[in-house]
């Protein structure tokens, strides 16, 4: 049985729960269309909050696949990629049956269908390529390793100001955020005044990025700031896209937070963490069905606050429920046979792995 | 050995798995749409004369007489696409079927996986939006049907009509997939003796002349009465077409003969980079089937049977001058993959010993020595559906960023 850490699986439900409010949002256009009480809600809740959660993530995998020092086994692997595949065949049967197969006009294609799915293709390209990075980071010698980290981070900056995302851009992302890890957590620095105030120095570093990116987004939002709607549509845009550098520095110190605080263990939040990768992977079906019955649609931003609030906390319910059923059923039908498969394949790997 | 009993269990497991994985392949890519230059195609027929690429409008204008409805409107085309697609699909699975029961049971795993690599490539492909109702589908459904001919040894004559057809359909394939019926026949005539050969030697060498000057006819001289008919083809592409709208493009180049060669050259420019990217990312395939081949030719014991599978890469060479002349790189490596699938399938079921034990080797030799080897069947998700113009996603991403980053071509 895997340990888990009380605090880590709590950041991580807070996490998604960001992430799929923002995403709801975005969908609905709520940060983009013009000036309401319901904008500045959202703002409030997502603009320096939600980005870090990706980093969070991230950082999360990275934390525990660089302390992996073990032979690559293709287990991990195996097993996300067939949950990732039913879970993909289970959206797309249920949003093709809701919409059918060229759906424009509910934004179906365009934002549901790939929707946030380019995390799950970069998380199982790093279980394949992360021996290489632990490699690079292990060396006894780290200048190579910062050599690495800082020619990433020219491309990693560069994508933060021209926000064209695609594959190569989040492959930087996830390579760069990875190698950040490695030199904090395996060549830290050796700061003495940053060991000695290292709690202030991270929750002071993360308010100060996260109040930035949240108050300069509500700020060119609001009518006195005199902005065009277009050009802090493109602002917001730049600050909820997911190269953005203060959101890594707000993801990253979050999660450093957590991993040391020593909450204790509450079965409530281990149980509801397993669901987290249901309810990051089916958010958007859950958000198409919403959508089938016009809940949570694009009027999200011209219905009243109270209404605002209670749909985003629906939707949020939505999710976790739809997750905890589909969790049931795959643990319960088809997660047995994937084993099995898995299995086959592991000793296969294994009996030729030893006789290689 | 497996008995009878397990020998059917195997190949319905393989079979339900095909069928599976061809379901989410269509879950995932079908888009229930045929852009404009394949509907614009349906409208060129031969009631404007012999013209280029004037089959399928015929036929389709033909199933519109027949048919109690009508389809001369898009809804039409993206219905009868889609039951077309289908169906040649439904084929496919039935030369899967055939291919497995006519291969000797130590070898059916590995042919299997061969024929699932073969089938990604084309359900992803042939359902996704960009290539809905290409030509190029309805030409592997009658390769499909020669594939038959040739494994059951019957009729094999019908090879000449068929390969005609599909010039018909489009004059490319002469550089396509007329090379699989070439190589299958060449591969006969060098396999056979007397009476027989002479009969493979006859089929070769008229289905040959007959594509060679369909080509030159089409390409070359067919455009002559373009300006007459070409109000009316606008006409008949703008009923076809979504929301009214045809591919000028393809109407200018193949009725009234304009070449969009000039326009085309930053794309096509921009195509080899992203060729290179895709050759560097197939690697691990790339490497496997020069590995493959090299056995094979050494395994074969005399001169004349190196000749017969060297000649498998030297047919496959005439893709070649698509990728010179024309973009559309996505098209040509299927091509690519379509001939070498379906040779080394082919032979297989003709039980070519050589070729089939090289293959099961290969394979073995890959699992043995590489523990993660089956990882190379999942690597190919990452690969599909191929595109047009882009290969596919993955290498239009990497070669948007290098243009982006260093070339600046488009």
């Amino acid at each position: 049985m895997k340990e888990r850490k009380t605090s880590l699986e709590l950041l991580r439900i807070i996490s998604i729960c960001l992430v799929i409010l923002c995403h709801l949002y975005i969908y609905n256009g709520v940060f983009y269309q013009e000036f309401t009480p319901n904008s500045i809600i959202s703002l409030f809740l997502c603009a320096g909050n939600s980005v870090p959660c990706d980093y969070i993530f991230i950082g999360t995998s990275s934390y525990f696949l660089i302390k992996k020092k073990g032979k690559w086994h293709p287990k991990r692997l195996l097993v996300f990629l067939a949950l990732v595949g039913t879970l993909w065949v289970l959206k797309m049967s249920i949003l093709r049956g809701l919409f059918g197969f060229n759906n424009t006009e509910y934004f179906v294609d365009l934002f549901l269908v790939t929707g946030a799915w380019w995390y799950a293709l970069q998380y199982a390209a790093l279980l394949l390529y992360y021996p290489l990075l632990n490699k690079l980071i292990y060396r006894k010698n780290p200048t190579l390793l910062y050599l690495c980290t800082a020619a990433l981070s020219v491309f990693y900056l560069k994508n933060g100001v021209t926000n064209d995302m695609n594959d190569v851009n989040d492959l930087i992302m996830f390579v760069f955020t990875y190698l950040v890890m490695g030199c904090l957590y395996v060549h830290p620095p050796k700061l003495k005044f940053m060991h000695r105030h290292k709690k202030p120095i991270l929750i002071g570093l993360a308010i100060l990025c996260n109040l930035g990116m949240l108050i300069s987004c509500v700020y060119t939002k609001l009518p006195i700031s005199g902005i065009e709607l277009t050009v802090a549509n493109d602002y917001i845009w730049h600050i909820i896209g997911r190269y953005c550098a203060p959101a890594m520095i707000v993801g990253l110190c979050m999660f450093e937070l957590f991993r040391e605080w020593d909450m204790p263990v509450s079965k409530t939040v281990l149980s509801l963490s397993k669901l987290t990768i249901y309810v990051f992977l089916l958010h958007e079906t859950t958000m198409g069905i919403f959508w089938y019955f016009k809940k949570c649609w694009n009027t999200l931003n011209y219905i009243p606050v109270t209404e605002f609030l209670f749909w985003s906390a629906m939707y949020i319910v939505g999710c976790f429920a739809f997750a905890a059923l589909v969790h049931k059923l795959y643990t319960w039908l088809l997660e047995p046979l994937w084993n099995k498969l898995i299995g086959k394949l592991c000793n296969l790997y294994t009996e030729r792995k030893s006789s290689c | 050995m497996l008995g009878k009993k397990e020998r059917n269990k195997a190949i319905f497991k393989f079979m339900f798995t095909l069928f599976m994985v061809c379901f989410a392949l269509f879950i995932t890519f079908y888009a229930r749409n045929v852009e404009r230059y394949n509907t614009t195609i349906l409208s060129f027929n031969y009631s404007y004369g012999f013209i280029s690429r004037g089959l399928l409008g015929t036929l389709y204008l033909w199933l519109n007489d027949v048919l109690p409805i009508d389809i001369l409107n898009f809804e039409g085309v993206v219905n009868v696409t889609f039951i077309a697609t289908t169906i040649i699909v439904a084929v496919l699975f039935l030369l899967a079927l055939v291919i497995v029961s006519k291969c000797d049971d130590l070898y059916l795993t590995n042919v299997e996986y061969v024929i699932l690599f073969f089938a990604m490539f084309f359900v992803s492909m042939w359902y996704s939006t960009r290539n809905m109702g290409r030509p190029d589908v309805y030409m592997m459904f009658l390769t499909f049907i020669g594939l038959f001919l040739i494994i059951y040894e019957k009729f094999e004559w019908l090879l000449i009509p068929l390969a005609i057809l599909n010039c018909m359909i489009h004059q490319g394939y002469v550089f396509m997939f007329y090379n699989i019926f070439m190589y299958l026949l060449a591969y006969k005539v060098l396999n056979t003796t007397g009476k027989q050969r002479k009969k493979y030697v006859l089929i070769l060498g008229i289905s040959f002349i007959c594509v060679s000057v369909l080509f030159l006819y089409f390409n070359f001289f067919s455009h002559v009465g373009g300006p007459e008919i070409y109000d009316d083809i606008v006409a008949l592409a703008t009923m076809l077409g979504d929301e009214g709208e045809y591919f000028d493009i393809l109407i200018n180049h193949e009725i009234l003969g304009i070449d969009p060669w000039k326009e085309e050259l930053p794309s096509h420019i921009y195509n080899f980079v992203e060729f290179f990217c895709f050759s560097i990312l197939n690697l691990p395939y790339l490497v496997l089937g020069v590995r493959l081949f090299k056995n094979i030719l050494h395994a074969a014991p005399t001169k004349l049977e190196k000749i017969k599978y060297a000649l498998i890469p030297i047919c496959a060479l005439t893709i070649m001058p698509m990728y010179l002349i024309k973009i559309d790189f996505g098209r040509w490596v299927f091509a690519g993959t379509a001939y070498f699938s379906l040779v080394i399938l082919a032979l297989i079921a003709l039980k070519d010993k050589i070729i089939t034990e090289e293959l099961h080797a290969l394979m073995e030799d890959i699992k043995a020595r590489y523990a993660y080897a089956h990882l190379l069947l999942i690597y190919i998700v990452t690969m599909i559906p191929l595109y047009d113009i882009h290969i596919n996603q993955i290498t239009r991403v990497i070669t948007d960023w290098l243009d982006n980053t260093f070339f600046h071509i488009l």
